[in-house]
């Protein structure tokens, strides 16, 4: 497989056989951070196809309000988050996996989403809303797909057991909510040094 | 040179007043339609207001309507205004002649006069018999052809009622089978039904207490005590009714949730089939309004009248608006609205048909009656969902594709054309034109239909001319086989 794919056969190899796939992703230092990155553009880019091309009866979606920009950054986005609450839980629990690795688990893990989501969308185009339900399966499949390789992973990048790895995913999700209100407090209070600061301008001007 | 210009700007000027009477609608409010998404999308005016009278306008001596409460019109086109102020019924006729004022009725042929003690609301049957709601007599008034005293229909004596129960009937309504609904103030079991000797046959259309499920962890917190003194969840107050011509009722009550319907369409169990296809546009009006300010809150139908084709129109006390619905819970037109220009209405309550027209019964000061027509517009919507609903879809295509010509942002008209190409099997034109409407559900009808059409065009060529390649291939191999043997028995 690893000639037919050439440099794209790792995240293939962790599909099929994700412990071992991830196992030579860490510690083979097989996998790379160029890889990883062109992994999630091809879901970024895959999104953006299902969003435009995807079926009447599947996807009726408003086409003033479809933006793929915005759905490429909120994907982005949530990922940041969740591999910077999850280093940062982990870090304290005996967390082998550094940033970096966590990232690239997380985008080789993607490679579900790339091979469901676009033939998904070519299929929905030769389906009823009957049928609709043969394009939601092979979506969701993808999706759970993910969540296993996902899971797979981190257990994998940070040597865990199982069980220690659902709760530090539980606790991911708790930094996650942490990170997200310290990010609005900063916000707020970054807003109102800026109205203070622009108030004394302001009075400065017009003495 | 200088008088070229001067007919150049005389054109000009002559072409901007010719537009201004021929295009400019004087209507006084703004039309407008929600789409597939939610989303407000003006359109012309459907209804315009074309005239507005007080009983001042009909007779010198009547004097004025005293918050009327109530409107219908009888199966001869008269109009019947209850005045609730003045305890009496006035009668009158679309051509603004006096028929007769109700205010007593003749009882074992003696002439009761001031019978009535704030009427509130009214219904006449297809046989002329007057229902009469008279509030403060507790009692709903039953008369017969030259007004003639039937019978009455009074508190009903049974089991259950609370000791304090006072009877006071607000609307009236009966079915063909001549079942009486009579909504009641301050009974929120639901409507009130009895059979046509005047028992007392039970509750009608009872809305569902929905717990919402912040309520249940209220009540897990609460004490008993809490729980004992908080009243009971009540379910809302019907406002108003109509019948349309299956014998279905039409209600509409007060939502405090904005995802529900206040319309109901009950059938003669009591259970609601009203039909809504579009889970983004809820039947109660207005889909976004402002929290304060003048014209906020949400859209509070206070009345609603069943058309013929399955149509309904709701009335909004709030902002004066009607929202008429086809029978699929499109909301096809909005027109009206409150104010005091000519034509709009301060305090609606109540809403009639006749014939096509539509009368609004505005109950501020004075009492007014406006009278709106169709437009081209409304008359084209109006026959081309009524052809749909009578299943003569397939002809509609030339007034879809008038109203795409009058308003191209009307999506219910692409999607009507697409429709009726479907019906009249035209499978490939009418995705186009569906997917334009967006009317997924026909869509994928339509879809699924061209889909086999394809497949029928297609699939016995690919499978005879597959059939014909592989018997090439057998005869290829058996031809080599004989021809390899003749080749080796050569050799």
């Amino acid at each position: 497989m690893s000639k037919v794919f050439g440099f794209y056969s790792l995240p293939l190899r962790i599909m099929t056989r994700p412990f071992e796939g991830f196992y030579a992703m860490k510690y083979q230092r097989e996998g790379t951070l160029k890889i990883a990155v062109i992994n999630l553009l091809l879901v970024l880019i895959s999104y953006a196809i299902n969003d435009q091309y995807a079926s009447l009866v599947v996807n009726p979606q408003n086409p003033l309000t479809l933006n793929s920009l915005n759905n490429a950054v909120m994907i982005v986005g949530a990922l940041i988050l969740f591999c910077v609450s999850n280093w940062s839980v982990t870090s304290l629990t005996d967390g082998e996996g550094r940033l970096k690795d966590i990232f690239m688990a997380m985008c080789y893990a993607m490679t579900p989403l790339v091979l469901t989501i676009v033939p998904a969308t070519i299929l929905s185009n030769f389906l009823s809303a009957d049928e609709a339900g043969f394009y939601f399966m092979i979506l969701a499949v993808g999706m759970m797909y993910f969540i296993f390789l996902v899971f797979v992973g981190l257990v994998t990048v940070h040597n865990y057991g199982a069980g220690k790895a659902v709760l530090t995913i539980f606790l991911t999700f708790f930094a996650l909510l942490v990170i997200v209100f310290l990010l609005t407090l900063l916000l707020s209070l970054w807003q109102q040094l800026w109205v203070f600061a622009y108030s004394i301008y302001t009075e400065l001007m017009f003495r | 040179m200088n008088s070229v210009l001067k007919r150049l700007i005389l054109l000009s000027l002559a072409c901007v007043f010719l537009m201004t009477t021929t295009a400019w609608a004087d209507t006084p409010f703004q039309g407008y339609t929600y789409n597939f998404w939610g989303w407000l999308v003006p359109s012309p005016a459907a209804y315009i207001p074309v005239r507005s009278f007080g009983l001042h306008d009909i007779c010198e001596t009547l004097g004025d309507l005293s918050d009327p409460t109530d409107m219908r019109v009888d199966n001869e086109g008269n109009i019947y205004i209850v005045d609730w102020g003045n305890n009496r019924i006035v009668v009158i006729d679309i051509e603004l002649n006096l028929v007769r004022v109700i205010d007593g009725y003749y009882r074992d042929g003696v002439w009761v006069e001031n019978a009535f003690n704030r009427p509130h609301g009214i219904f006449i049957t297809d046989d002329m018999h007057i229902y009469i709601a008279d509030n403060l007599n507790h009692r709903v008034v039953v008369l017969g052809k030259g007004l003639n005293f039937i019978r009455e229909i009074t508190a009903p004596q049974v089991e259950g009622l609370a000791d304090d129960f006072v009877f006071l009937p607000q609307y009236v309504l009966v079915d063909r089978g001549g079942r009486t609904f009579v909504i009641v103030q301050r009974v929120f079991e639901g409507i009130m039904s009895f059979n046509a000797q005047g028992e007392f046959l039970g509750y009608f259309g009872t809305i569902d207490v929905a717990f919402s499920p912040i309520d249940l962890v209220w009540r897990f917190i609460m004490t008993e005590e809490q729980r004992a003194v908080q009243t009971r969840f009540i379910p809302r107050e019907f406002q108003s009714m109509d019948i349309d011509e299956y014998g279905f009722v039409f209600t509409t009550h007060v939502e405090t949730w904005h995802l529900n319907n206040q319309v109901m369409r009950l059938n003669p169990r009591g259970e609601d089939v009203l039909v809504n296809f579009n889970a983004n546009v809820v039947i109660n009006g207005d889909q976004g309004w402002r929290e304060a300010g003048a014209m906020a809150g949400p859209s509070v139908f206070t009345d609603v009248i069943a058309r013929p084709h399955g149509m309904y129109s709701a009335l909004c006390s709030n902002r004066g608006r009607v929202y008429t619905y086809d029978s699929e819970g499109n909301l096809l037109y909005v027109f009206g609205g409150t104010g005091s220009l000519q034509g709009m209405t301060r305090r609606p309550v109540s809403i009639e048909m006749l014939g096509d027209d539509i009368l609004l019964l505005d109950a501020q000061g004075r009492g007014r009656i406006i009278h709106y027509q169709p437009t081209e517009y409304g008359r084209l919507i109006n026959t081309a969902i009524a052809m749909r609903y009578d299943g003569f879809e397939r002809y509609a295509t030339a007034y879809w594709r008038e109203l795409v010509r009058l308003d191209e942002n009307f999506a219910l008209a692409w999607a009507g054309i697409g429709r009726s190409l479907l019906s009249a099997g035209d499978n490939y034109n009418a995705m186009y034109y569906l997917q334009r409407g967006m009317d997924v559900r026909h869509f994928s009808v339509a879809f699924q239909r061209n889909r086999l059409d394809v497949m029928q065009g297609t699939l016995p060529n690919i499978l005879t001319s597959g059939m014909v390649l592989f018997g090439l291939y057998i005869s290829f191999k058996v031809y080599r086989r004989i021809k390899g043997k003749g080749a080796s028995e050569d050799e």
